[in-house]
């Protein structure tokens, strides 16, 4: 990579500073926000009800995360989570290479045809009830296979992957391939899916966020605590400290629950958001350049 | 005839690989598409699918007629393509300049950064907004006081809606957008920069002439799948943002919906599963024109 | 050419493949709620007999999940009940952030219907239409024959029998019934007492006056920080009653507020086409443009106001519309501000109008218990509902056990109202417990059962609350007969209204705020409004209206 190491000339440098400048500036606009929500987190609630809080808390607590580990579902709501969104996305990623390949291929015929019987589906759907009682039919309510398979193949994915494979598998592979005697299933084994790290990564990600974050589905397949998502016991946290103020009777608790809800608005936003942070730099991993390399060589 | 049974013969294997997911998407999207017709009867929960009376296109007349209809249509439109063309570039700057970085650390966590508000719920994003923008306190209006200019009431200006929603959106999205982006960026070929290396090409026309072409394709499908979604807008953060002075402008199809629904003691259903058929169709109409646009000028396309 | 074909040839595929898979499903689908109903397998006991039947009978009750209660299934009312009664409670708990739609995704997929659902708050078209489609039981023959403690609510009550009966004379659902004295009177004015003292300013009684005193504080510094930070008056358009036209508007004109439809001698009528709104907006108006009324009361959410009443270290709102100060500041708070805001009786406008606005029929709590016609045990589960409305059934359904969490008051104890009192309460809660229901389900609080809690200077919300709308806002309630009771909309006539009124409601409360910032002109822009509403078909949606109110109650 560093074989050229370039003088770089005025206007380069100049060009380089901009670019640090601004990608500085956008980092900071981004961070100052994020640093908020954390201070809020651990603030005294009166304080940030009254808009003390700027960056740092202000007279720090950690009620709101006590609130959401004493629950009793916090420990299943997590592990349910990482079940789900570890097979789901298993179950995407399979699905979506799959799809997404046949359909980058040139000389697919009826490519268009299929192509278009994918896309219809992601404007045109039968709505809630027929899903319901389909998932019903089948038996799955109630069992993991609802949180996995409704929603076992994203066509926006499957799109992405095709064009990543149509730019930039180089059609000179395939060719050198078949001439090798390499069938098409070989040939996505051992070359496609090697060479895929980036788009892997990418919907990889977007699945993994996508079940991670997922509440609706659960909530109407799912009876069962202890099947519930992470996303489905943070959020009846927050509503266990709902204060109906049109029915007070109590106000000291009422007052220790509504306070409770401030914190917890931005408590369970790093509660559920560090998981995914913390794994995001496996995914970045992925985005080195330089992958090509040797591949037409070789 | 023949022909054709050769070309299919030829690909054998790939239609294999399709069987799956072809099974999915008529087992999971198919078969529950007969639930559509719903928009086409006055649907009762008690009756079911098949009980329920068919009143054709009464729904649709219904919304279309209704008072708002024009002033939410031409909400909603415009508050999506002005979400389009100014959110359009960001993403793709970002993933350039971020491409462009070469001290590790720095990419590496301006990265996981920008990442991070995508998933900040809306209830909090808006709230923060308010806070930013508030008369008294707000900092923007504070900035603005240092330069002389009278507070601004934003949230009370039908004008500045749109505004609000789009930049906060793109601040909010840019990070997580741009990794798609990122990964077409890695994947370009090397030796590709070093030929234009070594032809003296400027860092800048590096980018132009060969990072931005790589990830062009992706970004236009993008664009052609996005018009699938020209009538929807993000329902929740609308309605937080909504005050009786700004709903000229902010009043959209989703929040007109909800509150007719909130407000209707009857059973919704079919109202608003028709709007949302009508919300469908239009938006595959554009995805077909733009992706025909695109075919002609031989960029990448749907089909 | 071969793109027109290949989608030709798609669309025909998702054609045919859409109408033959329809075609399967067909005949999988069943018909819901169409089952025969037998005989009850177990005899019930007469109308107030305990327990309700001879051998244990299980009845399926569904019900969304409340916040406050930890588990229906384990809950201590939930154990005495099945003591008691003889009937065990099979609970179907349903999320409660989208329980509606759970419901409606159960019900319509026919199998598995509950006996009972309880909780939902069911629209009252909605019991019509399912009354009318045969989901639902009427209630009407169990209420002649078993109705023992229901009976009685209706006598003591006779608002909540007209609530709740359909316009086909049919009773689908039983209430909850929680009469709540000072929630009838919600609409109120605090002002912060501390800068009235400081300035030697007495409470306002009129609009003149009300309008001098945000003068003072505007000019006069009454936080005495030397700045003019002072806000005379703010509110939001969101929170719990603390719209700007909520409180003032009753001194110019009758504003019930919500749709804002009430009644003047039997005919269905709104405020806000009438000169005296308009009267009521210039006041606003000049309120606006001097200065005296926060320009973000108009915009800002409840968070916000809230720091208004929070601000740190110095006091800077002067009044504001709410129901309650927590709405406003926080209760416990740092600024200990909450108890220093006092209410201001409704101000007597020019033409000597004095009105506080009254939620007459909000005692009423209805779709809360409906029984299905699929039903096998409907006798048994409307008994059981029944006795719900026991007025110990209730304290014990709402607030806990006898002898622990509440308990016969003693002798020289005092009401809130002041009277003796006749049960104290004991127990903190309104956190997550198992001992009540947390005010799920039928249950009778009348105002005596409610006033007749021994007050507790501890927890002073109910006193002052109480206090305040008698002293305050008693004087000068609205009528009952101007209110609009609930109405039964056929489904047809709620589409109609429902489309109408979003629209009117939204356009009068646009510009309620635009008269009052100016930006549309009382003078020139009066008739244009007013033109709009006509075309909006305000005349349409009055009239629906008034067929609903005249078929109810002209009978």
């Amino acid at each position: 990579m560093n074989n050229f190491k370039m003088k770089m000339n005025f206007s380069d440098r100049m060009f380089t500073f901009t670019i640090y400048v601004l990608l500085s500036l956008f980092f900071l606009m981004i961070l100052y926000p994020l640093i908020f929500i954390l201070s809020a987190s651990i603030s005294d609630p009166s304080a940030v009800v009254a808009g003390k809080v700027w960056l740092w808390p202000v007279k720090p607590t950690f009620m709101g995360y006590e609130a959401v580990f004493k629950h009793k579902l916090i420990g299943s709501g997590f592990l349910n989570s990482i079940y789900y969104t570890l097979f789901g996305t298993a179950i995407n990623i399979f699905m979506t290479l799959l799809a997404a390949y046949p359909l980058s291929r040139r000389d697919l015929y009826g490519k268009n045809v299929i192509m278009f019987l994918f896309v219809f589906t992601t404007m045109f759907s039968g709505g809630l009830i027929p899903g319901y009682l389909l998932v019903k039919d089948l038996n799955m309510l109630n069992t993991v296979w609802a949180m996995v398979l409704p929603g076992a193949l994203s066509v926006w994915n499957v799109i992405i992957t095709r064009t990543f494979f149509q730019t930039s598998l180089p059609i000179e592979l395939l060719e050198a391939a078949q001439i090798d005697g390499c069938n098409d299933f070989k040939f996505v084994w051992k070359i496609v899916i090697p060479l895929s790290g980036p788009i892997i990564a990418v919907i990889t990600l977007y699945y993994a966020v996508d079940h991670w974050n997922q509440y609706f589905n659960a909530m109407i397949y799912l009876n069962k605590q202890s099947m519930y998502p992470l996303q489905i016991v943070l959020r009846n946290i927050l509503i266990q400290n709902d204060v109906n103020a049109l029915m007070l009777t109590d106000i000291e608790n009422a007052a220790q629950r509504d306070a409770l809800r401030v914190l917890l608005k931005y408590s369970l936003i790093v509660v559920s958001t560090l998981p995914l942070m913390l794994v995001y730099p496996f995914v970045q991993k992925h985005f080195v350049k330089g992958v090509m390399i040797g591949s037409l060589k070789g | 005839m023949k022909l054709r049974l050769n070309k299919i013969m030829r690909v054998w294997q790939l239609y294999i690989l399709l069987s799956l997911p072809i099974l999915y998407i008529i087992i999971f999207k198919y078969v529950p598409m007969y639930g559509a017709q719903i928009a086409f009867r006055d649907f009762t929960v008690s009756k079911g699918m098949w009980g329920s009376e068919w009143v054709g296109l009464k729904h649709f007349i219904r919304f279309i007629h209704s008072y708002e209809f024009g002033k939410i249509i031409k909400n909603t439109l415009i508050l999506n393509l002005y979400n389009l063309l100014a959110g359009f570039p960001f993403p793709l700057l970002l993933a350039l300049g971020l491409n462009y970085v070469r001290v590790r650390w720095f990419k590496k966590t301006v990265q996981m950064v920008t990442y991070a508000p995508h998933f900040i719920s809306t209830v909090v994003m808006v709230g923060m907004l308010f806070e930013l923008l508030d008369t008294r306190n707000g900092i923007v209006n504070n900035l603005l006081g240092l330069v002389g200019i009278q507070p601004i009431n934003f949230m009370g200006n039908p004008d500045f809606f749109k505004s609000m929603f789009v930049w906060s959106g793109i601040w909010q999205s840019a990070g997580f957008s741009c990794i798609i982006y990122l990964a077409a960026l890695s994947s370009v070929d090397p030796s590709l920069h070093e030929a234009a290396l070594i032809d003296g090409a400027s860092q800048r026309q590096r980018m132009w002439h060969i990072d931005l072409p790589s990830i062009l394709p992706v970004a236009i499908i993008l664009l052609i799948l996005s018009m699938g979604s020209m009538l929807d807008v993000g329902f929740e953060k609308v309605f937080l943002m909504q005050n009786p002075l700004n709903l000229r402008t902010s009043e959209v199809i989703d929040t007109y919906v909800y509150k007719v629904g909130l407000v209707s003691q009857a059973m919704n259903y079919s109202y608003s599963a028709a709007i949302g058929l009508f919300k469908s169709i239009v938006g595959f109409i554009l995805i077909i024109t733009v992706n025909q646009i695109a075919r002609k000028t031989n960029q990448a396309s749907l089909w | 050419m071969k793109f027109n074909r290949n989608i030709l040839v798609a669309m025909t595929l998702v054609m045919l493949s859409i109408t033959i898979l329809s075609g399967c499903t067909k005949s999988n689908e069943s018909k819901s709620g169409e089952e025969p109903n037998i005989e009850p397998a177990n005899i019930v006991t007469p109308a107030g007999q305990m327990p309700i039947t001879k051998e244990k009978t299980t009845i399926r009750v569904m019900v969304p999940d409340n916040s406050v209660v930890e588990d229906f299934a384990t809950n201590e009312f939930t154990k005495y009940l099945e003591e008691e009664t003889n009937i065990h409670i099979d609970w179907d708990v349903i999320p409660s952030s989208s329980a509606a739609e759970k419901l409606n995704l159960v019900l319509s997929s026919g199998e598995g219907l509950p006996d009972v659902i309880m909780g939902f708050g069911m629209s009252n078209s909605q019991q019509m239409i399912f009354g009318s489609q045969g989901v639902i039981l009427p209630l009407n023959d169990l209420i002649e024959k078993y109705g023992f403690e229901t009976k009685k609510m209706f006598e003591k009550l006779p608002v909540v029998k007209d609530s709740i009966t359909a316009t086909d004379g049919n009773i689908y659902a039983l209430p909850q019934t929680n009469e709540c004295f000072h929630c009838t009177l919600p609409r109120r004015m605090w002002i912060y007492q501390p800068w009235l003292d400081k300035l030697d300013l007495k409470m306002p009684t009129t609009t003149e006056e009300f309008y001098q005193v945000l003068k003072a504080f505007k000019e006069k510094d009454p936080n005495g920080n030397g700045k003019a930070d002072e806000i005379p008056l703010s509110g939001s358009p969101t929170s719990f009653y603390t719209s700007i036209d909520s409180f003032i508007m009753n001194a110019f004109i009758y504003n019930p507020g919500g749709d804002r439809v009430f009644l003047e001698q039997g005919k269905v009528v709104v405020p806000y086409d009438k000169p005296e709104w308009r009267e009521g907006l210039r006041f606003l108006n000049k309120l606006y443009k001097e200065k005296l009324l926060d320009p973000q009361a108009l915009t800002q959410d409840g968070d916000q106001l809230k720091r208004l009443g929070e601000n740190p270290d110095t006091a800077i709102l002067g009044s504001t519309a709410a129901m309650h100060m927590g709405v406003f500041s926080e209760f416990y708070g740092s600024s200990n501000r909450w108890l220093e805001y006092k209410t201001i009786p409704p101000l007597k406008g020019p033409n000597g109008l004095q009105i506080a606005p009254l939620e007459g029929y909000h005692l009423v709590g209805t779709g809360q218990f409906l029984i299905m016609k699929s039903s096998k045990n409907a006798e048994a589960a409307f008994r059981l509902a029944d006795y719900l409305y026991n007025e110990e059934v209730t304290l014990r359904s709402t607030i806990g056990r006898p002898g622990i969490e509440w308990v016969k008051a003693e002798e020289g104890e005092l009401g809130i109202n002041g009277e003796p009192a006749k049960w104290k309460q004991i127990a903190d809660w309104g956190g997550v417990q198992n001992m009540n229901w947390g005010q799920t389900g039928p249950s009778l609080r009348t105002s005596e059962l409610r006033l007749s809690e021994a007050a507790n200077p501890d927890k002073p919300l109910e006193i002052i609350m109480y206090d305040e709308a008698k002293n305050n806002y008693e004087p000068y309630e609205q009528k009952l007969e101007n209110v609009l009771p609930p109405l039964f909309f056929t489904n047809d006539q709620a589409i109609e209204t429902a489309d109408l009124s979003k629209t009117i409601n939204d356009y009068v409360n646009e510009m309620v705020a635009r008269f009052t910032t100016g930006d549309a002109n009382l003078d020139k822009d009066w008739e244009s409004y007013i033109d709009n509403l006509k075309s909006m078909n305000i005349d349409r949606l009055l009239e629906i209206y008034q067929e609903a109110y005249d078929n109810k109650y002209k009978n």
